[in-house]
């Protein structure tokens, strides 16, 4: 009997997060079901960026990170993951390697973020958005981030609102449009609004990244579909 | 059913699947050299396609790596592709040591020619813990693999796969796929579209991951807000074509300074299953305000 409570204790220690990442209240089958999907990843080293990114869209999962760089450029071989296993193993190879970030589920969505504290545009709180036209959520991240609150609340922050980059996707020649996206929200954080969009397209994932140099503040943003 | 896959299929194409092929008999034999105390076992890899009584056309791949004793993954990720572009394709899929996924695409009579069958297969040892595969020419042919990025004509976007130059001034950036990339902008974008092709030049038919990086960024004014853009992943259909926006500039009524440019060098890799193939494609682009002239240069180099 003894053995048998022990081997019952054991299930349900196995059973908690790890230390590194919480699992918020929502459906935890669901959210288990989502951890234990099995991701590929090419056997060669990877930044946190790009294994985080792999490991999305092998699984399939929906998810965002919020980065943060210096001065530096982020090694482009700080992970160095199984190239088979679970999402669950990927996101504790990332944050093993880099303890500044970890992971959390919430409502289904898979977020990679900084250890100590949510970036400060992030914890913003939206009043209202409507997707509108957009069809893709890119698009409607942009809209998003052209609201004017946060637009006050980025120049707030000090950031420098440069807008630049490059803007990867893909074009299906002779494809009709998509349909619209159709996502209404009410008070909700930028953070939430940007989850509500990847759970509502069901996968991908969003790209915070914010920059912080010498007299250089920056942030950006992008979606992979 | 009659058997069509003989006569059907394009050669060159039928190299493209070859190529994954290839990678996991090559990998076979090195396997088989470093356990040289194993005896060998037929693993096989392949796929075809058929023709059923009522026009249906049916695709398959098949991957067995089948070994007594040993605890093997078969996986594969087949795609049937119609000559006007319908396609079949249910993603990866896997089971231990062998898997056959089949696909099919109803008659349509206005749909007949050269039906593709296109596919990946990769074993997975849980004995030595390791893929069966190796990574992108590592000793196999290259010329069946992906390659390099191509320009590729689309217009009225990117005719000759290159759009005009945009000034925009409190306008959107808006991509060749329909993407609204930034809105209330005021600086300079260019549009491109891409094909993906192999070692031959013939275009690489199936899905795959395309991962974008940067290097040797410079801006002027050292304090200029401009920056390098964000390394990305990004998944690319089969049959679909990448696109990119190359955009700098600030959100209206803010514009970039008389003399506010940056420029770096793009480089990309293709992601088919696990194997990560390095594309030779590199584009330099410099882009901003030159002098009080808004530019936005691309030079695509293909070797």
């Amino acid at each position: 009997m003894r053995c048998k409570s022990l081997a019952t204790l054991v299930l349900l220690l196995g059973a908690f997060p790890f230390a590194g990442h919480q699992q918020q209240a929502g459906k935890p089958e669901a959210e288990a079901e989502l951890l234990m999907r099995p991701v590929k990843l090419p056997s060669s080293p990877l930044s946190v960026n790009s294994a985080f990114q792999l490991a999305m869209l092998s699984s399939g999962a929906p998810g965002g990170e919020a980065l943060t760089e210096g001065c530096a450029e982020p090694s482009d071989s700080a992970v160095r993951p199984q190239n088979v296993g679970t999402l669950r193993d990927v996101l504790e190879d990332i944050v093993t390697a880099d303890p500044e970030y970890r992971w959390e589920v919430k409502d289904g969505v898979v977020n990679l973020i900084p250890s100590q504290r949510v970036p400060d545009l992030l914890t913003l709180r939206i009043s209202a958005f409507d997707t509108g036209d957009a069809t893709s959520v890119t698009t409607a991240k942009t809209f998003l981030f052209g609201l004017p609150e946060v637009r006050k609340r980025a120049a707030e922050l000090g950031f420098d609102q440069a807008i630049y980059g490059s803007g990867l996707g893909d074009v299906a020649p002779g494809a009709p449009p998509p349909p619209k996206l159709n996502v209404r929200l009410q008070d909700v954080t930028l953070l939430e609004a940007l989850n509500a969009l990847v759970r509502a397209h069901e996968h991908g994932l969003w790209m915070y990244r914010e920059i912080h140099c010498n007299s250089t503040n920056h942030f950006d943003i992008k979606f992979t579909e | 059913m009659k058997s069509i896959r003989e006569a059907k299929i394009e050669q060159r194409r039928r190299r493209q699947r070859a190529f994954i092929n290839t990678l996991g008999r090559v990998s076979l034999v090195a396997a088989l050299t470093l356990f040289t105390a194993l005896p060998s076992y037929p693993w096989t890899y392949y796929s075809g396609a058929s023709v059923g009584g009522d026009g249906t056309v049916y695709g398959w791949g098949v991957t067995d790596v089948t070994q007594s004793g040993m605890y093997h993954t078969a996986y594969v990720n087949a795609t049937l592709t119609s000559p006007k572009g319908r396609v079949a394709n249910n993603g990866q899929v896997q089971a231990t040591s062998s898997v056959r996924e089949d696909l099919s695409l109803p008659f349509d009579p206005t749909d007949l020619g050269n039906y593709l069958v296109t596919s990946s297969h990769s074993g997975f040892c849980h004995v030595c813990v390791c893929w069966l595969f190796a990574n992108c020419g590592s000793g196999t042919s290259a010329n069946d693999a992906p390659a390099r990025l191509v320009p590729y004509d689309y217009p009225p976007c990117a005719p000759k796969g290159v759009g005009p130059l945009q000034p925009l001034n409190n306008q959107s950036v808006v991509g060749c796929d329909g993407t609204v990339h930034a809105t209330g902008f005021d600086g300079v974008n260019k549009n491109l579209v891409y094909q993906l092709v192999d070692g031959t030049g013939a275009a690489f038919a199936g899905a795959y991951t395309l991962y974008e990086s940067f290097s040797n960024f410079q801006k002027t004014p050292s304090n200029s807000g401009l920056g390098q853009p964000a390394a990305t992943n990004i998944p690319i259909a089969a049959g679909h074509l990448p696109c990119d926006s190359q955009y700098a500039g600030y959100p209206y009524p803010k514009v970039l300074g008389s003399n506010e440019y940056s420029s770096y060098t793009q480089s990309f890799s293709a992601t088919v299953g696990i194997i990560n193939c390095p594309l030779t494609t590199k584009v330099s682009i410099s882009l901003g305000n030159f002098n009080g002239t808004l530019e936005d240069n691309v030079t695509i180099t293909t070797p």
